[in-house]
C-alpha cells in the first residue's frame, strides 16, 4: 500500500501541473483561471495534510477545507511567510478570503448552486454558467487585481512548498 | 531549548497575528511541537486538519504541527465527537499554554 508521503508527492506534482495550465490561461478566461487556481490550492492543501504525518490518506484526500485552513495557518505564521516571501497581513487580508470563497465554489460544496465548473439553475428557473454569471470568476478578469495576486501567491507556494511543509 | 518553550514562543507569535485565537493547547512530545489553536477567526470545518511546518533554527529547532480550530469544532473535540490524532494523545493530556485576555 502506498504511503501518505507518496500520495503527498503526487498531489504536489499534479498541483504544479495544474499551475502551469493556469499560467497558460492567465486572464483570457477568468472563470477557467479561477477554477484552475482553486484546483491547485486544493491539491496543495491535501499534499500538506498528507505530509503532516497526523492524518490518514482517506481523511486528507476527502477534505474540502484543506486549502482554506492551510492559508489561514500560513497567515498566522510569520516564519512560514518569510520562506514564501509574503507578508502575513497580505495573506490574511487579501489571499485567505478569496481562497475561502473559491473553496466554497467547488461543485462538491456548492450543492447545486453557483459553482466554478458547471451550470446551475437560479431561483427563477434561469440556467446560469460560471463564465458568464459566477461573481467570483469576474474578479479574475484582466482589469482586476485578484487574479494576478492569487496567481503569484499560488505560484510561490508551488515553488517553495517543500521549504514550508517538509517531506 | 525545550519543546515546551518553543511551543509557548509559537503560540505567542500566532496569537499576535490572529487576534481571534482564544486558547492554545500543547500536546507534549520530545522531538516535535504539537499545538491546537482555537480561533474565532476561522469557520467550522467539522474535521481536524493538522499541518506540519519546518523548523526555523535557532529559535524553533523542532518541526511544529498545528491544528487550527473554530470554537465549535473545539467543543466537538472536548465532547469526543472529533478525535485528535493519535500522536496528540487524549484531550485530557493537553496542556493549555496560552489564553487571550
Amino acid at each position: 500500500m502506498a504511503a501518505p508521503s507518496d500520495w503527498a508527492l503526487a498531489y504536489l506534482e499534479q498541483a504544479r501541473a495544474d499551475m502551469r495550465g493556469a499560467d497558460l490561461v492567465q486572464a483570457e478566461e477568468p472563470s477557467v483561471l479561477a477554477m484552475l487556481l482553486q484546483m491547485v490550492l486544493e491539491k496543495l492543501g491535501k499534499a500538506a495534510l498528507l505530509r503532516s504525518g497526523q492524518t490518514t490518506v482517506a481523511a486528507a484526500t476527502s477534505s474540502h477545507a484543506a486549502a482554506t485552513r492551510m492559508v489561514q495557518l500560513l497567515s498566522n505564521d510569520r516564519r512560514a511567510c518569510r520562506r514564501l516571501d509574503w507578508q502575513p497581513m497580505v495573506l490574511r487580508a487579501h489571499i485567505a478570503p478569496i481562497v475561502a470563497r473559491l473553496e466554497r465554489s467547488q461543485p462538491q460544496l456548492a450543492a447545486g448552486g453557483p459553482c466554478l465548473e458547471y451550470p446551475w439553475e437560479d431561483p427563477t428557473g434561469a440556467i446560469l454558467w460560471p463564465a458568464r454569471d459566477l461573481a467570483i470568476a469576474k474578479e479574475f478578469g484582466p482589469k482586476r487585481n485578484t487574479g494576478p495576486l492569487l496567481r503569484r501567491f499560488v505560484a510561490d507556494l508551488c515553488a517553495r512548498f517543500d521549504a514550508v511543509f517538509p517531506s | 531549548m525545550s519543546p515546551e518553550v518553543v511551543a509557548k514562543l509559537l503560540a505567542g507569535e500566532h496569537m499576535s497575528q490572529d487576534e481571534g485565537i482564544r486558547e492554545v493547547y500543547w500536546a507534549p512530545a520530545a522531538n516535535e511541537v504539537r499545538l491546537i489553536e482555537v480561533s474565532g477567526s476561522v469557520g467550522d470545518a467539522g474535521e481536524l486538519l493538522p499541518f506540519r511546518f519546518s523548523p526555523d533554527p535557532p529559535d524553533v529547532p523542532f518541526h511544529s504541527v498545528v491544528i487550527l480550530l473554530s470554537p465549535r469544532d473545539w467543543e466537538r473535540v472536548v465532547a469526543g465527537d472529533l478525535k485528535l490524532p493519535d500522536t496528540f494523545g487524549t484531550f485530557t493530556a493537553l496542556e493549555r499554554i496560552a489564553k487571550a485576555g
